[in-house]
């Protein structure tokens, strides 16, 4: 790849990466921030399926929203949040393919470990921190909270240690990020996306979750 | 754990906290202030 193709894929990448991670983020924010901000209806017994209200202003526009306890929106249009999460990791790896596998910085100067290896190393280490992850997080571990917690933090810890072993010292703290996006868009697409599904087919088959 | 990948991201830009022996508490320091930084985001702005 020629040098000038490389630097606009970064730059071109780059936007699109910050852009869609912005919007990931901020709208898991504003639904966080949703869900603390709710209120039970003043007239429980007519909305017997609302937990919450909330009114907002934003621009010209007022919004009342309300949180259902089941889902009974089947016959309109539902909106997913999901792409934002997938175009941010898929952004992000092929940056890391970009800047870090075809070009300098993945080795330190010095290594003499051939390209090819770090690269295998740097997508194993994506995959190696997802099996911890799930690990620690979807076995009985998980369970005890403070446990999970200590846990992860010293794998992080670990894994800087170790990355900087192979890697050179600034791509072995980028790979930390991309471990921890690798993790929360397998969080939405293997875990979060297939429970709302199953919710979605619970009510369609007449039931209440 | 958003909070910490920004700082990661981000980090690229100063070598003083990956450019020394430290550097792995350096990065354990910032993911605790991190996840200090999402609960303050989560329960209270």
């Amino acid at each position: 790849m020629s040098d000038a193709l490389r630097e606009w894929l970064n730059l071109a990448l780059r936007w699109f990466h910050v852009i869609a991670g912005i919007m990931w983020i901020g709208q898991t924010y504003l639904f966080n921030w949703m869900e603390r901000t709710f209120t039970p209806p003043d007239n429980p017994e007519t909305k017997p399926n609302i937990s919450g209200e909330l009114w907002m202003v934003h621009g010209g526009g007022f919004y009342l929203v309300e949180k259902q306890k089941w889902p009974e929106i089947m016959p309109r249009a539902l909106h997913w949040f999901k792409y934002e999460a997938l175009f941010t990791w898929i952004s992000g790896f092929l940056l890391l393919a970009v800047v870090y596998w075809s070009s300098a910085p993945l080795l330190p100067y010095a290594s003499e470990l051939p390209r090819w290896e770090g690269i295998l190393l740097s997508a194993g280490s994506l995959v190696g921190a997802l099996a911890v992850y799930r690990l620690i997080w979807f076995t009985p571990i998980g369970d005890n909270l403070a446990l999970g917690a200590v846990l992860s933090w010293l794998a992080i810890v670990g894994s800087t240690w170790a990355l900087g072993k192979v890697f050179s010292d600034r791509s072995a703290f980028l790979h930390i990020g991309a471990m921890f996006g690798t993790i929360m868009v397998t969080n939405v697409w293997m875990t979060i996306l297939p429970n709302q599904r199953k919710m979605m087919a619970i009510t369609e088959a007449g039931g209440k979750p | 754990m958003s909070v910490p990948l920004i700082f990661t991201m981000i980090s690229n830009h100063f070598p003083f906290t990956y450019d020394t022996a430290l550097a792995p508490w350096i990065m354990g320091g910032f993911v605790l202030v991190g996840w200090a930084a999402a609960k303050l985001i989560r329960d209270v702005l």
